[in-house]
């Protein structure tokens, strides 16, 4: 993706799976774009113009980083300062923007792979609905989410986006940046390789641990390195299996593809 | 949703194809063959008995919850034989051994095995540790409805991996869970988003019925616990202070070595937990189910662990009963049967024979085809397959 230094919150709607979701989006213009754009880059500064009707509590997970807010109409600067080589979470901290999926990452450094980069999330229709009429959303209520995503995708529209899709060659390595915005822990799959993680922000004893099967965490950012010893078209998905549906139904949901050209 | 004796006419209809298959065993003898079938009743802790689908050993003739644990020697080349006789098609996904895309089990990417196929799989064992296999053909309805089981790979040696420490043993623990509607009515079980398990299982077993499934560890050298989920929950388990435990491996690889007070396991993690426990430990380790979606604790289940010194030695001076010829279609023998007293079940539980068997063996000629239950006094049921037609 693009790397861009004005982001705009702009509601929208979006489809997913046959369901028909309210959405707020980070977007590289003034115009509502399906997918949460992401952030690149240290010492580097975001503007952000809130196009929402509501005002917005902007978190980044940095230490002692507090949150901005941005209300209706309104325009600030997000400069959390030297970030070093790490991927972060930015998202909307206020009940309205949780529930529309206002939430993104800012991957700084790990440039010297080409970088893919998952956001993960769970939709409840309805709730979003309730959340975009203004009402509000109680944490509370029963939470039975019917769509997951890669990118605000689900499967099989993963593979058409180029950050979810994985493609590569046997011996060239690849980084994967997979941040959960979701309300529920996930838990990723890779089959055909095992994975480095070079970064878990809520499994920091796991750093440099090589798995196939690696969880991340509600709010969690991991990142790891795919170095393929073998072509093939192999599945990455949730294995947590309720997220690997659409609206019920398999496959859908979290799956996307390594594709690794020999 | 089908009564109780509509399920135990099905599984006593599938007799007759187990036992077939036990039949083809008898003829092919090596390599052995897993097999597929969607027929299998499991009990759970208070009687009742649910469906499940699975896999078993074709030379046993029926299937289990979890299926057979495979285990395989570090580098050796596997063949893994399947055969699949159920109404479905259905895969073995080998989760977290990294084989070749035609290997791989994903129906999209590698193949089915159709009614009536069979296949092999092929692949390296290149790592020592803990794996998981399941079917991947909707894998959301038949993961859930039992159709997984564990791989360990291992060094002939007893070490966990070249340089690492040995133990003594292997404790495959597979943590797992079932909705009781679900798999009494997987045509009407959509949507899964809604999925909530009522049955929380280690080895397919649950509160009551893990009472008798004692660990005895050596105090002077390691165990080695395999910890593996196929579970929708996500497992915590809890190490008391007197087990040391340690951890040494996860997804078939070593990681720097923890020791361990608690661990969290989510669906398709495996790891490998060394324990040692102090000289006369008597105590255990216990596992919490946690509902992936809202974090609500659903079960605890509890694994005892006790020091070797407390073993009873009568337990441990016996070997388990063998049964053969298995199948068997004149005569059958038993071994460890000597002066003790042996009763025989059908599958369907009407008793068949009891008392001392003679040294001449069971004259089973009048029996009928099928799978029959067998307990030597004192021993755990074992099992035996009755086959007309075997030369």
């Amino acid at each position: 993706m693009a790397q861009v230094d004005t982001l705009w919150i702009v509601p929208g709607g979006v489809s997913l799976g046959g369901d028909t979701l309210a959405a707020l989006r980070f977007c590289s213009t003034e115009e509502f774009q399906p997918s949460n754009e992401t952030i690149h880059g240290d010492w580097t500064s975001t503007v952000f113009v809130n196009l929402d009707s509501a005002a917005h509590s902007l978190m980044i997970d940095v230490e002692d980083w507090g949150p901005v807010t941005v209300l209706a109409g309104d325009t600030v600067a997000v400069a959390p300062g030297e970030l070093g080589e790490a991927t972060h979470r930015v998202w909307s901290a206020s009940q309205r923007g949780k529930t529309l999926g206002l939430a993104t990452l800012w991957r700084s450094g790990y440039d010297d792979h080409v970088h893919f980069e998952w956001n993960l999330n769970e939709w409840d229709p309805a709730a979003t609905w309730t959340a975009a009429s203004g009402e509000i959303v109680s944490e509370d209520d029963p939470y039975v989410p019917r769509q997951f995503t890669i990118n605000d995708r689900n499967y099989p529209n993963t593979l058409l986006d180029s950050s979810s899709y994985v493609q590569t060659s046997v011996g060239v390595p690849v980084y994967i940046s997979i941040v959960n915005q979701g309300r529920m822990d996930q838990v990723l799959h890779f089959h055909g390789y095992h994975v480095k993680v070079l970064q878990s922000s809520a499994h920091e004893n796991r750093v440099g641990w090589t798995k196939d099967t690696v969880p991340v965490k509600q709010g969690e950012c991991v990142v790891v390195e795919l170095n393929p010893n073998q072509p093939g078209e192999y599945p990455v998905h949730a294995h947590n299996l309720v997220a690997v549906t659409n609206a019920g139904f398999y496959p859908g949901g979290m799956i996307t593809y390594l594709n690794v050209a020999q | 949703m089908n009564s109780m004796s509509d399920l135990i006419s099905r599984w006593t209809l599938a007799l007759g194809l187990l036992t077939f298959l036990g039949f083809q065993t008898q003829a092919q003898m090596a390599p052995p063959q897993l097999f597929s079938e969607m027929d299998g009743l499991h009990f759970l802790e208070d009687g009742s008995a649910v469906p499940f689908w699975g896999y078993g050993w074709v030379a046993d003739g029926f299937i289990s919850l979890p299926g057979p644990l495979l285990e395989y020697a570090e580098g050796q080349e596997v063949n893994l034989a399947f055969t699949n006789p159920s109404p479905e098609s259905h895969t073995i996904h080998l989760h977290g051994l990294d084989v070749d895309q035609a290997n791989d089990g994903v129906p999209s990417t590698s193949f089915y095995v159709s009614t009536g196929e069979s296949t092999d799989y092929e692949f390296t064992a290149t790592h020592t540790g803990t794996y998981l296999y399941h079917c991947h053909v909707t894998t959301t309805l038949h993961l859930t409805m039992g159709m997984y089981g564990m791989i360990l790979v291992t060094r002939p040696d007893g070490t966990l991996f070249e340089g690492g420490p040995a133990v003594t043993q292997n404790v495959p623990w597979l943590f797992s869970d079932l909705e009781v509607a679900t798999n009494l009515d997987p045509v009407g079980s959509f949507p899964f988003h809604d999925m909530r398990p009522d049955v929380f299982m280690v080895n397919g077993k649950a509160g009551s019925q893990l009472a008798e499934e004692v660990v005895y560890a050596s105090a002077e050298e390691p165990t080695a616990l395999r910890l593996g989920s196929m579970a929708y929950s996500k497992i915590t388990c809890h190490f008391p202070e007197g087990l040391n435990a340690e951890l040494w491996m996860s997804d078939g690889r070593e990681v720097p070595v923890e020791v361990l007070d608690s661990l969290e396991i989510y669906p398709g993690e495996r790891f490998t937990v060394l324990v040692q426990p102090e000289v006369g430990y008597d105590g255990g380790v216990t596992a919490a189910f946690e509902h992936m979606v809202d974090g609500y604790e659903e079960a605890e289940e509890f694994l005892q662990i006790r020091e070797e010194s407390l073993h009873p030695s009568h337990v441990a001076s016996l070997d388990e009963p063998t049964w053969y010829p298995n199948p068997a279609s004149h005569n059958i023998q038993v071994t460890e049967s000597t002066g003790r007293f042996v009763r025989v079940w059908t599958s369907v539980g009407e008793l068949v024979f009891e008392g001392q068997v003679p040294a001449s063996g069971l004259d089973v000629v009048s029996w009928n085809n099928g799978l029959y239950l067998a307990q030597v006094e004192g021993r755990d049921v074992t099992r035996f397959v009755v086959a007309h037609g075997i030369r």
